[in-house]
This record gives structure tokens, C-alpha cells and sequence, in this order.
């Protein structure tokens, strides 16, 4: 008869660190800690190999037989086509900088959650195939054969990765471990390992233009319910127009943002400024999307998904393009989208403010500015009417999205827009700027079969958040990415009750006074505006 | 509550605290052990510094009044904390019975010299117990509300889907088409 453990037995037994290291410690598939497969459709959709119905949690990935020949060349050939891969395999000296800076490694203490670690998964195979030190002394440098419980581990752990770039920081190298898992998940694209989370927005996205593949009269739809919404609140009926050749500045949002609460209020707010600053803008019904999953996917699907704006931009003879409150849009525009489908068609001009007359040099490359961009400007020009006080019942703190952060430093547009808006307050210094700390569910991981990795992923966000809601009574938390608007709420619900998301553009919307517009009583979500009662009663 | 076994707990409060938050934090894996101990580190170590803050307030209360609103507050982050991550219910919960042999082997000189009263250790002992399923609450509500969440993540997918005319539709690569000549065309 075996005895019953001790508590203090209990607390150890299981946790004691692994009899094998690291290298010979296979992954547990244990649900709510991974993303479903993704469908075959999708990948027959895009042209991406071996399409079939699996799942993570099976013994057999139907696998073609091949499998190890396709993943070690396809990783020699990207080691030859990237320079920076190549760096990334070799300088790193485990200095251990990164270790304690990655969300999911805070949140669970899996040592492969480290981000040397996880890089070291695929470094472990690159010495193994490509160093000789690896062929001749493998366990003594760190190298090890790409085994079937190896794939499943590069599979778990490149799925466990928001692609937030939080480490990169903290390297003294400069090394981007996000682009080593982006080149680990190319490698798993190969063979047909995928999520559908991210390969279903990617074919949608292809075939429809957006992640949700709305076709474009859903579009069309979508932005007419946003104006009744709007019409009913101010009174004021916004003339919308799309695909209109000749406009001065085509209009990206995020499709999250058109199709989702609560983006919907924020693009609400957006296109109320865009209508009090008579702009001369247009919107495409084809290139309905922002967001680029392909930027999870591969480099190869992330060019053929930002070609369109270009494309549409270039076809509706637009001087500028104004891109939405989105996150990792704004990676793949400021990063990549000049060298992979650049240089910007020649109709396009640098991007200048047609109310102020700022000219925006920074963007004399791409032609595309960030929306906080532009109505910052305005705001720094005196150009908007605002009334603050029907934010009065909103303490904000704002939450740096990752992606606008850390791959175009935008930091302090979207703080001057909350300087004017509404009451709010930092977060601790640690967790802002480019030090924020990510959502818990980008780059693909933000589906519901993911929860718990999600919400141990974006603990850290939540802790800081939970530091300014005591201190200071915040009960909204505003960002500028349409995945943290979908990722936040939830996260939020968890740790932290009572804290609300918004984008930075819902609280402009609310302040936002309009010509002609009737006696507002209700904010964009259409609830009672904190002043009404009291001068009602006065 | 001043029993001579509070007095002594209050005296030893580091002491016991120290040894209790490494058992506690003996259930996550070793390397990130020293990690997690950096206590001070509130921001840069959530699950740690949090761990340690609540326990630092729950020994408090258990050589103080007790107060049972006060526990309960005080157990809700850690359970909330351990409900997300890769531990069974009986290892997120463990460190609460272990608490009663912290206490024997911490005082042990004490308890033979009868300084300590076995109505005293039989109190502490109940309460422990009475903790040990508020902590059970704490963990079951967490994983509930895990669940919900993923509940209405699925009904707003779907309902946005049904709004957009997207339910049960195979993709139509017609559209498509018609899009990709009309761009053509123009």
C-alpha cells in the first residue's frame, strides 16, 4: 500500500528540476497551453505544403517521409540568404540578459520560455548540421540531431512566442530573437506545421483583403454601422467614400478595428476627425487590411499580404497612405514593407498635413503615417475642439503595444493624445516605452484554445496595470493595437476587474466636438456621458 | 489571538516567511529559482514578488486576528497566480498544509518544553484546514473563470461572424476573381 506523500513532499514531487537536461526533455501537449492546428484549406489556399487534418496533440503529424531533408535545407538556404541569421546562430554568449525578460517566462518559470533558450533550439540543430565542433563533440557544444521530439519542441516553443521583441532590448548583441522564431516557423511552414489561428487570417487575408475574409460589401456594411452609430450619438451623418481614385490620402485600418469591439469605437473616433478636419481621404474595399499575419508566417507570405497597399494605393493615385491604430502592421510598414514591395509607387509623395502643413520626413520613404501621428500634429496646431470632461469618469493608463514601441519608437504621439483627452498615468518605467511588456497573444497566440497560456503570458502587463489601478484608481487601459484590443479585455477580466480597454481614438471620439452636432448625452459605446445628469439636475 | 505560539511566530515572522516562500517556490522549475526569489523586483518579477507579498500578509494574519476577509484577499492573487500555470491543484495548494510542519519543525524546542499548547497547534491546525478549502475555492473559481473567458471569446467570434454572413460559408474564391480582374481592368 503506498503511503500518501507530505504536503511539504507535494509541493516538490514532479518539480524537481528534470532527471534529463534541457536538450532530452520532451514537451507535453496539454490543452489550453498550445494553438490548434491550422486547416487544410487554409494552406491550400496560399499554396503552403502538406495540407491535412492534424492536431499537436497527436503521436503522428503526418509528416512527409522526407520531413528532416526539407526543414535542414530550408534552414541552409536561409542561412545563406540571411545575414542576420547567420550572426544570430554564432554571437550569442549566453550571457543570460534576455533570460528574465520574455512574458512567458515571468509568467510560468519554463526555463525554454527563456529567450536564449528558445533560440537555442534552433541552435542546437544549426551547430549539429553546420559547425564542426557540433559533428565532432555534440552534447559538449551544445548540438543535437533534429529528432521528431525536437520538431514538437521547436513547434511548442516558436507558438509560445508573441514575437514582442522585449528581449531584443535587453541583448548586448542586438540579437532579435524574434526573427529566430520567425525563421523557426518558417522552417515548420515547411513541413506543414502551422496554427490555424494564424493560417486562416492568412488565407482570408489573401483571398478577401482582410484576416476575417469579409468580402467587400461586408466592408462596406461594416462602415455603414459604424456611421449610424456615430449619427446616432452626435447627430452629425459622415459621408464616407471607397475606392474613389483621385482622393488626396488613403485610409488603413486594421480589419479588427471595422469588424470588432471595442476597435470599433476607436475607429469610430478616427473617422469623426477625419470628417471635422475635412479630409480628402478614401478607403479601399480590397485592401480592408492593416494587419499582416504573414508576418507569422514567413517572409515570403508577409510580402505577397503588404503588396496591396502599395498596389491599392497605387491604383487609386492617392498622394499619402494614414495607417490605423494597429501593432504589428506597423512592424512589417516601418521594417520591411520599403525593401520587400518599395520603392513606393512613384503617384505617392512624402506625407504632408493638409490642415497644418507638417510635412512628415519620416516617412519620406514608406509615404505612410501612423494615425496618432496625424492627430497629434493637429492637436500640437490647435486644430481640434475637445471637450475633456466627457472623459471625466475615465482614469486612463496607457499600455505601449509592442510593435509601434519597439519597431518605430512611436512613444509619445499617442501620450500627447491622452494629455488632452482624459486623466491618466503611467505605468511603472520597467513596463512602458520600449521596455512595455507584451499583451500575452500576439503574432497568432490570441485564440480561446490558448487561454492560459495567454493569461500567463500577459501577467506581467496585467501586474503593472494592477499597480496604477490601486494607486490611482485607473480603470482604462488605452493602447494602439487591434490585437490588444481583442487580447486585453480578457486578460484584463482575469487579473484585473473593472479595467476597461480602449484605443487612444475612442477617448478623442468622446472629447471630440464636432460642428453641428446635437447635445452629445452618450460616449461612442453609447452610455450615459459622466456630465449630462448633473446639469440636467442644474 | 496572542497565544504563545502566535508570540513566537511573530517573532520568527522572517525566518518562517523565508522558509515557507521556498517551498513555495520549490514548484516551479530550478532554473528559474533564482528568478523568482529576487522578491523586491515587483514589476521585473511578478510571480514572485507577488507569491511572497501575499505571504508575507497571510503569516501575518495567522499570528494576528485571523481575519477571514483579510486570508481570502491575501490567498486570491497566489491561487489566481497558480491556476495559470503547469501545476496540479494538489501542487498549487501544498504550501498551505506544509505550513503545519514549517511550524513543528521551526518551534519543535518549544512544543517539547510545553510552551506551546496542543489546544494552540490544534487552532492553528483547524484554520490551516479552513484555508486549505477557501484555497480550493480560490483555485476552482480561477479555472472557471479560464474557462468562461474562453466561452465568450467563442460566442463574440461567432456573433461577428454570423453579423458578416460568414457562418458555415466555404471560401469562395470567386470573389477573389472578380476582385483581381476588376484591379486588372482598371
Amino acid at each position: 500500500m503506498a503511503k500518501l506523500p507530505k504536503p511539504q513532499e507535494l509541493t516538490k514531487i514532479d518539480f524537481k528540476p528534470p532527471e534529463t537536461s534541457w536538450m532530452d526533455t520532451p514537451v507535453e501537449f496539454r490543452p489550453g497551453t498550445y494553438s490548434y492546428a491550422s486547416k487544410p484549406e487554409s494552406l491550400e489556399m496560399i499554396g503552403f505544403p502538406n495540407p491535412r487534418i492534424w492536431s499537436p496533440a497527436d503521436e503522428d503529424w503526418k509528416l512527409p517521409e522526407n520531413w528532416q531533408t526539407i526543414i535542414l535545407d530550408g534552414l541552409r538556404d536561409r542561412l545563406q540568404r540571411f545575414r542576420s541569421l547567420k550572426v544570430y546562430m554564432d554571437i550569442c554568449v549566453r550571457c543570460g540578459a534576455c533570460a528574465d525578460k520574455c512574458h512567458f517566462f515571468l509568467g510560468s518559470g519554463d526555463p525554454k520560455n527563456m529567450p536564449v533558450l528558445r533560440a537555442e533550439l534552433l541552435r542546437s540543430v544549426y551547430r549539429k548540421e553546420y559547425t564542426l565542433a557540433g559533428k565532432l563533440m555534440a552534447k559538449m557544444v551544445g548540438a543535437r540531431e533534429l529528432t521528431l521530439p525536437v520538431l514538437k519542441e521547436w513547434f511548442y516553443y516558436f507558438f509560445q512566442c508573441t514575437e514582442c521583441r522585449r528581449c531584443s532590448v535587453y541583448c548586448p548583441y542586438g540579437i532579435d530573437t524574434a526573427e529566430i522564431t520567425m525563421i523557426g516557423r518558417e522552417l515548420l511552414n515547411l513541413v506543414g506545421l502551422s496554427i490555424d489561428w494564424v493560417m486562416g487570417p492568412v488565407s482570408a487575408c489573401y483571398m478577401k483583403g482582410n484576416h476575417l475574409g469579409i468580402q467587400p460589401h461586408g466592408v462596406v456594411d461594416s462602415f455603414d454601422m459604424a456611421l449610424d452609430d456615430i449619427e446616432d450619438i452626435t447627430g452629425v451623418r459622415l459621408d464616407l467614400s471607397y475606392n474613389r481614385k483621385g482622393a488626396e490620402i488613403l485610409y488603413v485600418p486594421p480589419s479588427g478595428d471595422v469588424f470588432a469591439t471595442p476597435g470599433t469605437y476607436s475607429l469610430m473616433g478616427q473617422l469623426m476627425l477625419f470628417h471635422e478636419m475635412g479630409l480628402d481621404y478614401t478607403l479601399s474595399t480590397y485592401n480592408s487590411e492593416g494587419g499582416n499575419f504573414g508576418l507569422f508566417t514567413s517572409n515570403e507570405m508577409m510580402k505577397r499580404l503588404n503588396a496591396k497597399i502599395y498596389a491599392e494605393a497605387q491604383r487609386l493615385g492617392v498622394k499619402y497612405i494614414i495607417g490605423g491604430e494597429c501593432g504589428h502592421m506597423w512592424r512589417v510598414l516601418n521594417q520591411y514593407m520599403d525593401t520587400m514591395n518599395g520603392p513606393a509607387p512613384s503617384n505617392l509623395e512624402v506625407p504632408k498635413n493638409p490642415v497644418t502643413g507638417t510635412v512628415f520626413e519620416n516617412a519620406k520613404s514608406t509615404k505612410m503615417i501612423h494615425v496618432t501621428e496625424f492627430t497629434a500634429d493637429l492637436l500640437r496646431h490647435n486644430k481640434v475642439k475637445l471637450d475633456p470632461s466627457r472623459n471625466s469618469n475615465i482614469i486612463a493608463t496607457y499600455h505601449d503595444s509592442c510593435n509601434p514601441a519597439r519597431a518605430m519608437g512611436l512613444f509619445d504621439e499617442p501620450r500627447y493624445i491622452l494629455d488632452h483627452c482624459v486623466e491618466w498615468h503611467e505605468m511603472p518605467e520597467d513596463t512602458i516605452r520600449e521596455k512595455t511588456f507584451c499583451c500575452g497573444s500576439g503574432a497568432g497566440l490570441g485564440n480561446d484554445e490558448n487561454m492560459e497560456m495567454r493569461m500567463r503570458g500577459g501577467f506581467p502587463r496585467a501586474n503593472a496595470v494592477k499597480f496604477v489601478k490601486e494607486r490611482h484608481g485607473v480603470n482604462m487601459l488605452a493602447c494602439i493595437c487591434a490585437i490588444d484590443r481583442a487580447a486585453l479585455p480578457p486578460l484584463m477580466n482575469y487579473w484585473n476587474p473593472g479595467v476597461e480597454v480602449c484605443g487612444v481614438h475612442e477617448l478623442l471620439g468622446n472629447a471630440l466636438v464636432m460642428k453641428g452636432e446635437k447635445k452629445r448625452t452618450e460616449n461612442l459605446r453609447f452610455e450615459p456621458l459622466p456630465n449630462v445628469d448633473d446639469e440636467e439636475e442644474a | 489571538m496572542s497565544n504563545r505560539l502566535n508570540q513566537l511566530m511573530q517573532q520568527k515572522h522572517e525566518e518562517l516567511l523565508k522558509e515557507w516562500f521556498e517551498q513555495a517556490i520549490a514548484a516551479y522549475p530550478a532554473e528559474a529559482h533564482k528568478y523568482f526569489v529576487r522578491v523586491d523586483k515587483e514589476f521585473a518579477n511578478p510571480v514572485g514578488s507577488n507569491i511572497y507579498r501575499s505571504m508575507d500578509h497571510l503569516l501575518a494574519e495567522l499570528h494576528g486576528d485571523r481575519d477571514a476577509d483579510k486570508l481570502y484577499g491575501h490567498l486570491e492573487m497566489i491561487m489566481k497566480i497558480r491556476a495559470v500555470q503547469d501545476m496540479k491543484p494538489s501542487k498549487a495548494l501544498a504550501f498551505l498544509p506544509s505550513f503545519k510542519h514549517l511550524v513543528l519543525t521551526t518551534f519543535k524546542n518549544e512544543i517539547n518544553a510545553g510552551q506551546v499548547t496542543q489546544a494552540d497547534l490544534d487552532d492553528l491546525y483547524t484554520d490551516i484546514d479552513t484555508l486549505m478549502l477557501i484555497a480550493f475555492d480560490l483555485y476552482s473559481e480561477s479555472k472557471e473563470q479560464l474557462s468562461n473567458l474562453r466561452i465568450a471569446q467563442v460566442k463574440e467570434m461567432n456573433a461577428m461572424l454570423q453579423k458578416a454572413n460568414l457562418l458555415n460559408e466555404s471560401v469562395d474564391t470567386s470573389t477573389f476573381m472578380r476582385c483581381s480582374n476588376y484591379i486588372e481592368e482598371e
